[in-house]
């Protein structure tokens, strides 16, 4: 019980798990950086990006990130 | 899709309410007014031919939190409703936590990483679970509530607790592991462990 004064009200943020807030931390990363490489790829020449080196570098960090996931399960 | 679901879920139960099943509608919105919640979600019960769930959603702004009437039949012992209640919590702190608030949807993309989708959700259910303890203090109605998920009414009331959380220790191997890498919810022993001591 979370305050002096109102004994019944508790804080649900105290209570997420930890690994939950690690995870979610992951997914938004992850989200921004898709989100990012969409944007930069359409300012920076369309869909036609997508076959250039730029796209493999997106693909690498989308990779790493796969495995940098997987390790932290 | 998401949305016409909801709809057809609206117009296909029984909406919980002062004057249907006030017990369980009061019960519920003290709890979700504990978790400091302003507004309560709207309660169904709906029949799902026998599969026992229950599940919290959201409608736009509006939260919804549906119940299945098996389960709801599985976990009323009579007069006592403490086993719903938990249940009821569990789905209530998926709301207060903000697992079905809309900036979910932008955090699509994450769900192509393999595992990590998964994971996520996974550690959703065990934050759920704890503000389910806490909130019904007991670990052998929490415990009994959660097993009866998985073997219903009348076996779950006769499943030995602790011989069911030893599974975790028993049942092992590759695809064991695998298999819980791939659900979107933990195995149930190892919820019932991980709330033991919160």
């Amino acid at each position: 019980m979370d305050s002096a004064h109102n004994l019944d009200i508790l804080d649900p943020q105290r209570y997420r798990h930890p690994k939950e807030r690690l995870y979610l931390a992951i997914a938004v990363v992850i989200t921004l950086v898709y989100y990012l490489f969409i944007i930069l790829s359409i300012i920076g020449g369309g869909f036609d990006a997508l076959d250039t080196p730029f796209f493999l570098l997106g693909f690498t960090l989308f990779l790493f990130l796969c495995i940098w996931s997987a390790w932290l399960l | 899709m998401h949305l016409v679901g909801m709809a057809s879920i609206r117009i296909n139960s029984v909406k919980i309410g002062p004057n249907q099943f006030p017990v369980l509608w009061n019960s519920m919105v003290d709890s979700a007014r504990r978790m400091g919640m302003d507004k309560p979600p709207d309660m169904y019960i709906i029949n799902a031919a026998g599969e026992l769930n229950a599940f919290a959603a959201r409608l736009v702004s509006r939260k919804l939190l549906v119940l299945y009437s098996d389960l709801v039949d599985a976990l009323l012992e009579g007069s006592d409703k403490k086993q719903l209640d938990a249940v009821v919590c569990h789905e209530l702190a998926h709301h207060a936590l903000n697992h079905t608030h809309f900036y979910n949807w932008f955090l699509l993309p994450a769900d192509y990483i393999p595992f990590l989708g998964s994971a996520l959700s996974r550690y959703r259910e065990y934050s759920a679970d704890r503000i389910m303890k806490v909130l019904i203090k007991d670990q052998s109605i929490c415990e009994r509530s959660l097993v009866k998920l998985v073997s219903g009414k009348n076996i779950g009331n006769k499943v030995n607790l602790d011989e069911y959380k030893n599974q975790v220790n028993v049942e092992r191997g590759f695809f064991v592991w695998l298999a819980e890498m791939l659900s979107s919810h933990p195995h149930l022993p190892k919820r019932m462990l991980a709330i033991k001591n919160i």
